[in-house]
This record gives C-alpha cells, sequence and structure tokens, in this order.
C-alpha cells in the first residue's frame, strides 16, 4: 500500500487522469481475441478455419505437448 | 501461485473512483499498438497527443511521465516510410530481426518453448484467445500486452490478484530484458522510446500490483549479437 500511495501522490494523479481520459487508440488487428468471462475454458472441439478439425489446441494436445517437452 | 490455483477468496476487488486503473489499461494497449506492427498516423497521433498533454514541468511523473513525453515527441516527429523500415529491422529482418519479441525465446532461448504453453494453458483459464487469422505464436509482446490492458480494463477486467499472477508469470519475467534491449538496438531510433516507456511502465506495474521483483535475468537476450 505505500507503494502504491507513493506512486500515485501530488499532481501525479493530474497524469494519470489525462492519459486515461484520452482513451485507447491501440490500432488495427489485435492479435487476441477474449471469448468468455475468465473463468471458462473454451469447449474443446469448435470448428476450425475452413471448417477443418482438429486445428484447435485440446486439453489432450495440451498435454501432450507438456509431456513431450519435459 | 498459479492462475488455475488462485482461489476466488484471495482475490482483490479492483479499486474504483481512481483514473490508474484506466491509465494502466490504456498504457498496455498503447504498446500492444507499437509493438503489432508499424504504428499508423492514427496511433502516432494518439500517442503524440497522450504524452503532450499529460505532461508538463511542474507535475513531476518521474520517469514514467518522462517516458510518456519523450515518446510522444518521438511520434509527432517520426515519418512512416522510415519508421516502416525500423519496424522491420528490429522485428522482422532478413531471417530474423535485431530484436525476438517472443517470451519462449527470452526465458529458454528457443521459439514456441514451454512458455508459450504456459501463456496458453492461461489464456484459456482467463477466456482469451488468438484471433484466428494471426499467425504470430500468442507469446509475442503484442498479444501478452493486449492481455494485461484487458485483463487491467476498469470495466471488465479481472480483479488484482489475478493481474498480479499473470504480470509475474508472462511479464515481468522476460520483458524487463526485452524493453531493455529495446532501448540499445542499434537498428532502434523511434523504438528506443518504446523500449523506455516499456522498461518505466513494466517497473511501474510491479509496485502497483505489488509483485515481487523477478529472480535474475532472462536466460536469453533477444539482441543480436552479430
Amino acid at each position: 500500500m505505500k507503494e502504491r500511495q507513493k506512486q500515485v501522490h501530488g499532481s501525479r494523479r493530474a497524469f494519470f487522469r489525462s492519459v486515461a481520459g484520452l482513451g485507447v487508440a491501440a490500432g488495427t488487428g489485435a492479435l487476441i481475441l477474449r471469448y468468455g468471462s475468465g473463468t471458462q475454458a473454451r469447449a474443446s472441439g469448435a470448428e476450425a478455419p475452413n471448417g477443418k478439425q482438429g486445428y484447435v489446441e485440446t486439453d489432450h494436445i495440451r498435454k501432450y505437448y507438456e509431456t513431450a517437452r519435459g | 501461485m498459479t492462475l488455475s490455483q488462485a482461489a476466488p477468496s484471495e482475490r482483490e476487488a479492483t479499486p474504483t473512483g481512481s483514473a490508474v486503473p484506466g491509465f494502466r489499461s490504456i498504457t498496455w494497449f498503447a504498446l500492444a499498438g507499437v509493438l503489432r506492427h508499424t504504428p499508423d498516423h492514427g496511433v502516432l497521433a494518439h500517442l503524440a497527443q497522450t504524452g503532450t498533454s499529460s505532461v508538463d514541468e511542474e507535475s513531476g511523473p518521474g520517469e514514467l511521465g518522462q517516458a510518456w513525453a519523450a515518446l510522444a515527441t518521438a511520434a509527432n516527429n517520426v515519418e512512416q516510410g522510415p519508421l516502416d523500415d525500423e519496424f522491420h529491422d528490429l522485428f522482422i529482418g532478413i531471417g530474423r530481426g535485431e530484436l525476438v519479441p517472443y517470451a519462449s525465446w527470452y526465458r529458454t532461448g528457443f521459439l514456441m518453448d514451454r512458455p508459450l504453453v504456459a501463456l496458453r494453458r492461461d489464456l484459456a483459464l482467463l477466456g482469451f484467445e488468438r484471433q484466428q487469422s494471426v499467425r504470430e505464436p500468442e507469446d509475442h509482446a503484442a498479444a501478452i500486452a493486449e492481455v494485461m490492458g484487458l485483463l487491467a480494463d476498469p470495466a471488465e477486467g479481472q480483479d488484482e490478484s489475478t493481474q498480479r499472477i499473470f504480470f509475474s508469470e508472462h511479464i515481468d519475467s522476460w520483458m524487463p530484458d526485452f524493453f531493455a534491449d529495446m532501448q540499445t538496438a542499434k537498428t532502434a531510433d523511434f523504438y528506443r522510446h518504446v523500449g523506455r516507456l516499456g522498461a518505466a511502465f513494466v517497473e511501474f506495474e510491479r509496485g502497483w500490483l505489488g509483485a515481487e521483483a523477478p529472480r535474475g535475468t532472462a536466460s536469453h537476450s533477444g539482441v543480436s549479437k552479430s
């Protein structure tokens, strides 16, 4: 908490406010997509691009990778 | 502690009524915007506006504010053509760029290694995945910055315990070295300022989230020694 108070003390608040007030302009082409609320993994076997099956990394495939890499 | 071990009772509520969560989210998105590909005119204009409007001589915002101001000046002065060339030389190159912007590379010396597996596990737990059209692995610096920006989003983000775990595991474990390399890269000009902001901001985040400093340094530098 002390560290946090130090970080926002005094006129630094104005700095945070002014940056926060300008909003986001992150550009186009985000790499990441949010699909869930944060606690549930996506069901495996979802349809892949072009309708191909087996593209999505399932829990089984993930476990295989982890095992194979020791 | 990993994300899957974090019990809901240990999670903290994100403080409200403060500009800091918004500032944090916007700064992560700004970093993602310049690391993903060459920033276009809109992103550069936003960076210029953000830095110049937020810092003055009397506000004393420290290194973080000065880094924002320096990046704003650079964004205001840079030309698109040379910036395209700089991005290519830094991150793409012939064979590889001067910097390799992947967590796996910095942490193990190999691409698509165990840090990527661990990241994918945590992204699934948090409800994120790679866009289907994207070929970059999820441990690209821009992708991780995007995720942290979403986690820190005051409206739809995650609690700070979750943010802290994600930050410690997937950001603080290598990005300080990445941003340090960026500041000294031979082909960097505009990106030296990005590296400075990134380094200052990661330090700020460590303090804000109460994360422990990483032990030692990353095992592998992304800077080409040739």
